[in-house]
């Protein structure tokens, strides 16, 4: 029964009955009009549709057998009915019709006509009035029969695959000593109707390592095989298969199987192929369901739907990396992510129907599946169900009720804390800080030095105020020119910018005059930041910067020499002097302060005085390339070199009214004031003086506890300054601060590794394995007069470096309270607040707190990759119809549902849909899927059970193992297909039930001889009446590469790594896939794009070569040779033997290999290692061997 | 016959003696040479891929109305047309154009060199692809799908045709030392058998075949020893034992794999070749050295009977390109692609000239192009060009082709195909017909549906064919 929630679309696109109905009423609206409608067509369309589509699109196209999209334009109803893409036509509305947007060429693979020129923009035009005035046709013809098929569902419903399970009788056989469960009466019956006998059951030794092999992956041990020997039991096989069912050995193999069908990986693919955190909890979760032997159900259920189950199970989460697998582009333009969202889920639908159903839909996204019954309809339905459903790595915290015990536990304590600080701030604090104030005013300045600073102070200003009579001349720029195309300007401010083109290099060429004057000694080059430029400016680079190379000066046509340049900022490694020497290579640039106007001054080597205006040429050359050229910038003369730039930015040193005074030689007790609070109100802030510091090196390196504080003076000083990055060497560090008074201070310092600093002998950090990033921030006190601190370095094997500042803890506002005498009750508390750092019992208070906060539980958070609902990429959650599977071309939104052919005929998608919320039809998907009574679970089951079988027996009930439909192989043996299908079932859908039985049949334990018999009537073995040979996979030879190493590491979980030599197993490699183990893929591994249900077995040349000359052959060779001790060659080799094949060498094998010994090591004649390198060749040779990984 | 070992190695793992007159390995080895639907005319493909997509409109597509509209909009942009977003007016070619041959094909002076080859080529203006981006669009070039894990054209052939040196693998990818953009998976064999896997080697060329070289520790009669002792064992495991035809597969494989320790260095080295041809192809010359040394090489393996050789070109000169993508001139179209012509322009010549006077040109199918095309406007700082999948110009010479051919055609400004567009089905559709299959017919069952490298559609332009 068709499900009301699912839309018609089917029957619009299919039925031509109901377009049919549509027609007449069309044309009897149009009627009145209709010879002139007729004249239209005749005279704008039909020439058209002749010339242009006729070739590809009509009955004689069809007889050609040049038909092309099952698409007929010269019969009306062609039109009306459309080809394989729907209807081309939807009389009335050009903008719904497809042919509209084909010959608009809006679908990039149906642009028509498809190899001519697009049709006129005139003829477009009469195409969409003539679709809007109803499609006006007179042509009659029959319409070719189509060999559209109908889904038949009632009939299909009856193919095997899709028929419900049914209880099924084991047949019976005559030699029924054979038997030792139903498996074996089902296939003992197919083979005596043919008289074929089982092949005699396999050695012990064989059965055993068969077992390892298939069951764990890895060869069980000599101990091992020996006590089943030992044990004459016939019940011991069974109690073997438990025991090695039981191993953790054996999620890890059967994982591999599961993940090779869940195309499982841990990164995006495509570009830049970015890894998907906390993938490989996916991983774990099948191992770890596949161990504890999860219903396969559940375990199905889980994968789709776990997360919207039960978001707080770890196991839930994880196992929705099934679906979130899945390639997936990171980077994609605007117009393919519509695109890129349809495809993901292609990808989506395309892995669970092929793993779970062993079905591909996939085939449905573009039209009708066709050979299996899955319609177009289906396809978007089941897609819809996930169309919510985003991919991402989420941290969850599985188990909070730890956090929430741990979080209690530690309130209690912490609470307690808290009150004690809050209690001391609120009662204690302000009047602490209202003492203290009290005390600080009281306390003296230590004039002297006050005055000295002054002192200092003044002597490094009157020059530079005596030198701002420095004159600047304006450049009358005449002419400039840029090279590149750029396009350069000077204004009548003399302000010069760069516009337009930004080529790679350029050079600016500026002539003009500068006076009459007195003198020029130097040019300006003032540089300006402008919101016009790129980061501001003042370069043209997109972040701002410029990289002047060389700047050349010419006057009245002869060259001026250059002698100095000085700039206010210069980049590192990018000093102003670049510019000046003949090096076009280096250059100037400001990186650090872009944004910003700068000022570079050049020096001319002689003065230029002139009475007539100095013509000046100056080229600004900019090499560095990358289009690092000015933007902005002025050009002026100086009278004077300044000292520095200080003095061009003139006034902004000191006011003029300071700076008249500074100049007299003697002032008024009113001016000295007046200089007096300048100086204080400038600098009285920083107390105390920016020593050098003075530093003692390792070598002479003294416990601290020694150093005499006297003699730190004597150190020997270097040039190292505040706030300034310092490398130095690991050792002490000493600095003198002198103080005008007692000050409280910040005092800030960066180290990577160890360290600690002593002020006044007192320890005011200490820190172990820090990095340079971390600064320690500490408030101390500074005591009038000398101040001594050390700083002891241990920075480890990092290059030492140390930052160091000082600052006053003091801004202007608490500074004025700190000098007004009496404060209010509001200031009290406002000074408290920022004095609480500097007071001790505030400090130990605070200290207390912090280190119980460092304590708090933090909730621990899983990072797992794992679908979530409306995590979306794309943001969109309405899934459409498509046209042609086309996401440019979108029909109405599809609802959600599932398969029709595989629900029961009496049941719709409500069934499982009404249980679930609206929103989360993905449950329901999942419910679907599992539901053996009337939904897809017969299937389900009948796949899973195959897989197994096929894993075991070399060869599936059903050989395509993922295509159970009408395409695929019919099963060898279909009633123990359903037979096993049922018992899984009945079995609470054990896996390992499955297992069990087929591990304990007869037809498992068959030896490998062939018969005359079997070869003549069953030549293919199909019957399976010997036991088919296995090749062991890629993951298996490095596993047990490593097992013979002696290396195997059994650590189950958790991340993996790329590493092929890594000692786990090979489940857990990191699976990237643009970093597939090459050793790997090699071998036949999957490279994790869309499932693979059984891999490829070839032979190929470079596996060989690899097996014989890689070095992790060699190495694994080298490690078995060294752990296996033997006193005889015929020792070493049974022993080898044990471990490559897990039995005892023939006699022949023991003798030849005995020899090869022998003459391997005579062959090294003369190396000194002769016997050891011919026993890793020894070695190598089994590895290398067929039966090495073949197992029978 | 080819249809049933094609069917037979459809059946993986099956092991019946359909080539029971033929050793085990030959009958096992997919790669076994073999021939195709008809007659072929080209017998080895060199791909030239300009990776990151050169301009149409600088290199063959010459387009005198975009030049005389520089500045001015251009007719029916569309900003979105590429990666980022353009400005919707029309940048002139920085190149100049003449016209070169019998043909009078228009050739931009961006190929001083292979523009003596005009009346070799055949070349179509009105390519268009399916994606504005690289990766998708690199993997539509080689599989015909946008998406990952389709076939490579190359491992199409392999299984197609096989190969018929069996001491050299029968296909490869020469990258420079960065891989294209989306790696591997561009050349991957998708859901066909590993086997039919391309060899992919960096422009080091460094690598030649991973494990060639015989461990230090050994010598050749110490090897040879050991793979005595192997044959000595795998000999007696294979008796009485059911279908042993893969049994002895592997054990040739191991002969195999002796011999290509010697064979395959040979092939590769350069050295063998007299210095005027090295010189021809631009080696030990900076700018052209390395694309000098994959192009001679790919001479050398054909020589030897390799099928196909994907090379990746182009040295990345900025302008907005990048090492994955050296021609993606978004910023600076002149500078980007002067830098990457250059690195090419003198070994494709060569290599043009070598096949030709070695008589080996008139089998050798040499195809050239990016992914997609770029912009008729422009795009960063107003010198630059963004992708461009509507249009873009591919050329032929060589095997099968009708030298001098022009086929299809894209508007004034170069901005889309408009005439006899071709689709990458179609190009895939000629490339294999001229390789002596039916594109309709070499598929291959996967998920129970016959996959082809042209999907659903692709026709042989038989415009460029001689």
């Amino acid at each position: 029964m068709k499900s009301k929630a699912k839309t018609n679309r089917w029957h619009l696109m299919r039925s031509i009955d109901t377009l049919k109905l549509a027609i007449p009423c069309v044309f009897m609206a149009i009627s009145v009009q209709a010879d002139e409608k007729l004249n239209f067509f005749e005279s704008r369309i039909r020439p058209v549709l002749v010339e242009k589509c006729y070739n590809c699109h009509s009955v004689k196209a069809a007889d050609q057998g040049k038909l092309k999209g099952g698409f007929y334009i010269d019969v009306r109803e062609g039109l009306l009915r459309g080809g394989d893409s729907g209807p081309a036509v939807i009389p009335g509305h050009p903008e719904k019709s497809l042919l509209m947007q084909v010959i608009r060429h809006e679908i990039i693979d149906m642009q028509m006509p498809p190899k001519k020129a697009k049709l006129s923009d005139q003829q477009i035009a009469d195409m969409a009035q003539w679709i809007k005035d109803g499609c006006t046709d007179p042509r009659t013809g029959e319409l070719p029969e189509t060999e559209e098929q109908i889904i038949d569902l009632e009939a299909a419903r009856t193919f095997w695959s899709f028929r419900p399970l049914k209880k099924v009788t084991p047949p019976p056989v005559k030699d029924t000593a054979w038997i030792v469960n139903p498996i074996d009466q089902f296939m003992l019956h197919e083979l005596e109707a043919k008289g074929i006998p089982f092949a005699p059951e396999a050695l012990k030794t064989t059965l055993i390592r068969r077992l390892y092999m298939g069951l764990t992956g890895l060869a069980p041990s000599k101990a091992e095989v020996e006590v089943f020997l030992n044990e004459k039991d016939p019940q011991n096989w069974s109690a073997l298969v438990e025991k090695v069912l039981r191993s953790q050995r054996f999620g890890e193999r059967w994982a591999r199987h599961w993940l090779d069908l869940a195309r499982f990986a841990e990164s995006n693919g495509y570009a830049f192929d970015k890894d998907r955190k906390g993938a490989f909890h996916y991983r774990d979760f099948v191992i770890k369901a596949l161990n504890e032997d999860l219903p396969y159900d559940e375990f199905v259920r889980m994968q789709l739907a776990g997360d919207l189950i039960d978001q707080k199970s770890h196991d839930h989460v994880a196992a929705t990396g099934f679906i979130a697998a899945g390639p997936f582009t990171s980077q994609q333009t605007a117009k393919e992510r519509e695109r890129s969202r349809y495809e993901q889920l292609d990808d989506l639908i395309g892995t669970v129907s092929t793993a779970m159903l062993g079905l591909s839909v996939a085939c449905a996204r573009c039209h009708d599946h066709k050979f299996d019954p899955i319609s177009s309809d289906d396809y978007y339905s089941m897609i819809t169900a996930f169309g919510k459903t985003g991919f991402q790595t989420v941290g969850t915290d599985f188990k909070p009720e730890i956090y929430k015990t741990a979080k209690e536990e530690f309130e209690r304590n912490h609470q307690p804390i808290v009150k004690a600080l809050k209690a001391y701030e609120d009662n204690d604090l302000p009047k602490r800080a209202t003492e203290w104030h009290k005390e600080w005013q009281s306390h003296e300045v230590d004039e002297t030095l006050l005055a000295k600073r002054q002192k200092d102070w003044e002597a490094k200003h009157i020059p530079i105020i005596k030198r701002s009579g420095l004159k600047q001349y304006p450049i009358e720029i005449l002419s400039s020119t840029a090279t590149g195309n750029a396009t350069i300007q000077t204004d009548s401010a003399h302000i010069t910018r760069l516009t337009g083109a930004n080529p790679e290099k350029a050079t600016y060429t500026l002539e003009g005059d500068a006076g009459p004057v007195p003198q020029i000694a130097a040019i300006m080059l003032e540089i300006f930041a402008d919101e016009g430029l790129p980061g501001k400016g003042p370069g043209r680079a997109t972040n701002g910067n410029f990289v002047l190379s060389n700047f050349t000066v010419e006057s009245n046509g002869e060259p001026v020499k250059l002698t100095e340049a000085l700039a206010d900022f210069s980049q590192k490694g990018h000093p102003i002097a670049h510019t000046i020497d003949t090096n076009k290579k280096t250059g100037w640039a400001v990186s650090g302060a872009i944004g910003k106007d700068h000022i570079a001054v050049f020096k001319l080597e002689k003065p230029i005085a002139s009475q007539d205006a100095v013509s000046l040429k100056i080229v600004m050359d900019h090499q560095y390339g990358h289009r690092h050229g000015l933007g902005k910038f002025r050009l002026r003369a100086l009278s004077d070199f300044p000292k520095s730039t200080d003095e061009i930015k003139g006034e902004a040193v000191v006011p003029q009214t300071i700076a008249t005074i500074l100049l007299k030689d003697t002032r008024s007790d009113t001016e000295a004031k007046a200089v007096r609070d300048y100086y204080l109100r400038t600098n009285a802030t920083t107390p105390f003086e920016a020593n050098d510091w003075r530093h003692l090196s390792t070598k002479e390196a003294i416990e601290l506890d020694a150093i005499d504080f006297a003699q730190l003076e004597t150190w020997k000083t270097v040039d190292w300054k505040d706030k300034k990055d310092i490398t130095t060497t690991n050792g002490y560090a000493y600095r003198r601060i002198d103080s005008t008074r007692n000050f409280p201070v910040i005092l800030t310092l960066k180290v990577a590794g160890n360290v600690e600093a002593w002020l006044n002998g007192e320890s005011v950090v200490k820190r172990e394995n820090g990095n340079f990033k971390q600064v320690d921030t500490r408030h101390v006190y500074l005591r009038k007069g000398a101040n001594d601190l050390v700083v002891k370095l241990d920075t480890k094997n990092n290059k030492p470096r140390l930052n160091f500042g000082l600052k006053t803890g003091a801004g202007k506002e608490t500074l004025a309270l700190l000098n007004k005498p009496g404060l209010t009750a509001e200031q009290s508390i406002s000074l408290a607040k920022w004095h609480a750092p500097y007071d001790a019992k505030w400090k130990k208070l605070k200290a207390d707190l912090d280190a119980s906060k460092a304590k708090e539980p933090k909730p621990k958070l899983t990072e797992v990759y794992q679908a979530k609902k409306n995590g979306t990429t794309y943001g969109k959650y309405t899934i459409h119809h498509l046209v042609r599977g086309n996401s440019d071309v979108k029909l109405e939104p599809a609802n959600p549902g599932f398969m029709d052919v595989l629900m029961r005929p009496e049941v719709s998608d409500e069934k499982w849909l009404k249980d679930t919320k609206e929103a989360e039809p993905r449950v329901a998907f999942a419910n679907w899927i599992t539901d053996e009574k009337e939904g897809a679970g017969s299937l389900l089951a009948r796949v899973i059970v195959n897989r197994i079988w096929k894993q075991h027996m070399g060869k599936g009930i059903v050989a395509s193992a993922s295509n159970f439909g009408t395409t695929g192989d019919m099963p060898t043996h279909p009633e123990l297909l359903d037979w096993l299908a049922m018992t899984l079932i009945e079995n609470d859908w054990s896996q390992k039930s499955i297992h069990r039985l087929i591990l304990n049949s007869a037809v498992y334990r068959q030896g490998v001889a062939t018969s005359d018999v079997g070869l003549s009537l069953d030549p293919d073995n199909k019957l399976l009446w010997t036991r088919p040979r296995q090749r062991i996979e890629a993951e298996v030879i490095r596993d047990r590469l490593i097992q013979m190493s002696g290396n195997l590491e059994t650590k189950m979980y958790g991340k993996g790594t790329l590493s092929l030599t890594d000692p786990r197993r090979s489940v857990y490699l990191t699976v990237k896939r643009s970093k597939l183990l090459p050793f790997l893929q090699l071998f036949d591994a999957p490279d994790a794009i869309e499932g693979k249900e059984m891999r490829n077995e070839t032979n190929s040349a470079p596996q060989s070569l690899t097996l014989l000359n890689s070095k992790f052959v060699r190495e694994m060779s080298a490690k078995l040779a060294t752990r296996i001790k033997a006193d005889s060659n015929e020792a070493l080799v049974t022993q080898l033997y044990w471990e490559t094949f897990s039995r005892t060498p023939r006699p022949q094998e023991l003798i030849y290999l005995a020899e090869f010994l022998s003459r391997q090591t005579n062959l090294y004649e003369g190396d000194a290692k002769a016997a050891d390198k011919a026993k890793i060749d020894l070695c190598q040779l089994l590895i290398c061997s067929n039966e090495f990984v073949y197992i029978d | 016959m080819k249809h049933s070992r094609r069917k037979f190695l459809s059946q993986a793992g099956a092991a019946a003696g359909i080539f029971a007159t033929q050793g085990a390995f030959a009958q096992n080895n997919p790669l076994a040479f073999g021939t195709g639907h008809f007659p072929a005319k080209a017998k080895s493909i060199i791909w030239l891929h300009m990776t990151g997509a050169p301009s149409q409109m600088d290199t063959f597509d010459y387009k005198p109305v975009l030049n005389k509209n520089h500045g001015k909009p251009l007719p029916d942009a569309d900003s979105k047309t590429g990666f980022f977003t353009t400005s919707g007016k029309c940048l002139a070619s920085p190149f100049a154009f003449k016209q070169y041959g019998e043909s009078g094909a228009w050739i931009s002076d961006l190929f001083p060199h292979l523009s003596n080859h005009a009346d070799d080529m055949a070349f179509i203006y009105s390519m268009y692809s399916r994606s504005n981006n690289h990766t998708p669009a690199m993997l539509e070039l080689t599989s015909g799908f946008f998406r990952q894990g389709f076939p490579s054209i190359a491992s199409w052939l392999m299984y197609g045709l096989g190969t018929p040196n069996n001491s050299l693998p029968g296909s490869f990818v020469f990258h420079a030392p960065k891989k294209p953009r989306g790696e591997d998976p561009i050349w991957s064999t998708g859901f066909l058998p590993k086997i039919f896997q391309a060899t992919a080697i960096d422009g080091g060329n460094k690598k030649v075949i991973d494990n060639l070289d015989r461990l230090a520790d050994l010598n050749d009669a110490q090897q040879r020893a050991q793979l005595d002792a192997i044959k000595f064992l795998n000999d007696s495991h294979r008796t009485e034992r059911l279908h042993t035809s893969n049994l002895e597969a592997r054990q040739e494989a191991y002969e195999l794999a002796y011999r290509m320790q010697t064979s395959a260095p040979n092939a590769f080295n350069l050295n063998n070749e007299p210095e005027s041809t090295r010189k021809l192809y631009g080696i030990d010359t900076k700018d052209t050295d390395l694309v000098g040394r994959q192009l001679l090489t790919s001479r050398r393996l054909v020589e030897r009977g390799v099928r196909f050789i994907h090379v990746f070109a182009g040295t990345n000169g900025g302008g907005g390109g990048v090492n994955d993508v050296p021609w993606d001139g978004h910023n600076n179209i002149k500078a980007n692609h002067t830098v990457a012509a250059r690195s090419v322009d003198k070994p494709m010549s060569a290599l043009l000239a070598d096949l030709k006077q070695r008589g080996m040109l008139d089998d050798t199918l040499v195809v050239w192009g990016g992914e997609f095309g770029r912009t008729s406007d422009s795009q960063g700082n107003g010198t630059g060009r963004d992708h461009n999948p509507n249009a873009f110009t591919m050329w032929f010479a060589g095997g099968g082709i009708k030298g001098g051919a022009q086929y299809g055609r894209t508007d004034d400004f170069g901005y889309k195909a408009i005439e006899n567009r071709t689709s990458v089905h179609d190009l895939h559709a000629t490339v294999l017909h001229l390789m002596g299959l039916d594109h309709e017919k070499l598929t291959y069952r996967h998920n129970g549906r016959d996959f082809r490298l042209t999907d659903v559609s692709g026709n042989v332009i038989h415009d460029i064919l001689g």
